[in-house]
């Protein structure tokens, strides 16, 4: 998946363990649930019962194959996952992801206490 | 559900700076000046509405020498200066152009014996639309508990 990449969130004293996947920049999060099939997918999902490919398509318009398209989007963003039950496969949500979308307005939050404190400091030294 | 509404939406701080509001102004809208409190650098000779300006992090750490870059939209002398970005760590690699951007804007405020400076993110709520508007709502045990700490957070932050 994303082997090489930094990980995230930022070095800012914050760290988010993953044990299973690599964490992915929240980027990859953001995109993935920035389409309106997906977030469909997603809100089905968050009900907690895992559901099968077929189960996810019922009473939509998608196909088996476009379901099973936008799920392996999801698992890329670490935010669906699939298990095995003897043939079945089913999909759930992976909730740690919206512990990381906090995570990451936190880090923002972190990143302007900052940058406005450095602002502050620049401009009460006195002018050289 | 209106606070957590509004806090996925917003980031905000303030500070109070013991200067004029000109002097404030000139550090955050010079872009020499702003490079050197942001920790960045730039070929850019100025922050004007409208201006695609790239930047790079000069901050310490692993992210130094990351690309980034603002497009501006509002300069309102002395009083706001806003621009739109992706937030967060940039991969050189990766596609930013599908991800929603936010807005920051600085505002400007007399206070006594200087300036209050407020810094805003927006925009948040484009990210995180799906969650905010239903799956927040959902009942379940692990919802719920994320929803307590994002509470929680925004309480103490906010």
């Amino acid at each position: 998946m994303a082997a090489g990449r930094p990980r995230w969130p930022p070095s800012n004293g914050i760290s988010v363990k993953r044990s299973d996947t690599h964490t992915e920049a929240p980027s990859a999060l953001f995109a993935a649930l920035g389409d309106p099939t997906r977030l469909r997918l997603v809100i089905r999902l968050s009900r907690g019962e895992p559901l099968s490919i077929t189960e996810l398509a019922s009473g939509t318009k998608m196909t088996r194959q476009a379901v099973t398209k936008h799920l392996h989007v999801l698992a890329g963003a670490g935010v669906a996952a699939a298990s095995r039950r003897g043939r079945e496969q089913r999909w759930s949500l992976d909730h740690r992801q919206l512990a990381q979308a906090r995570l990451f307005l936190d880090s923002i939050a972190q990143q302007w206490d900052g940058a406005l404190a450095r602002l502050k400091a620049a401009v009460e030294e006195p002018e050289r | 559900m209106s606070s957590l509404n509004q806090s996925l939406n917003h980031i905000q701080r303030s500070t109070f700076i013991r200067a004029p509001r000109s002097r404030v102004w000139r550090a955050l809208t010079d872009i020499s000046e702003f490079c050197r409190w942001f920790s960045a650098e730039t070929d850019e000779p100025a922050f004007r509405p409208g201006a695609h300006i790239r930047l790079r992090s000069t901050y310490p750490g692993p992210y130094y020498g990351m690309q980034f870059s603002v497009d501006v939209a509002e300069i309102v002398p002395e009083q706001t200066f806003s621009w739109r970005w992706h937030p967060g760590v940039k991969l050189a690699e990766e596609d930013l152009s599908q991800e929603p951007a936010t807005l920051v804007t600085f505002r400007l405020e007399n206070a006594e014996g200087g300036t209050l400076v407020t810094v805003t993110e927006t925009g948040f709520d484009q990210l995180f639309a799906s969650r905010r508007a239903r799956v927040f709502e959902e009942n379940d045990g692990g919802w719920k508990t994320q929803m307590a700490a994002l509470e929680r957070h925004f309480g103490e932050t906010l």
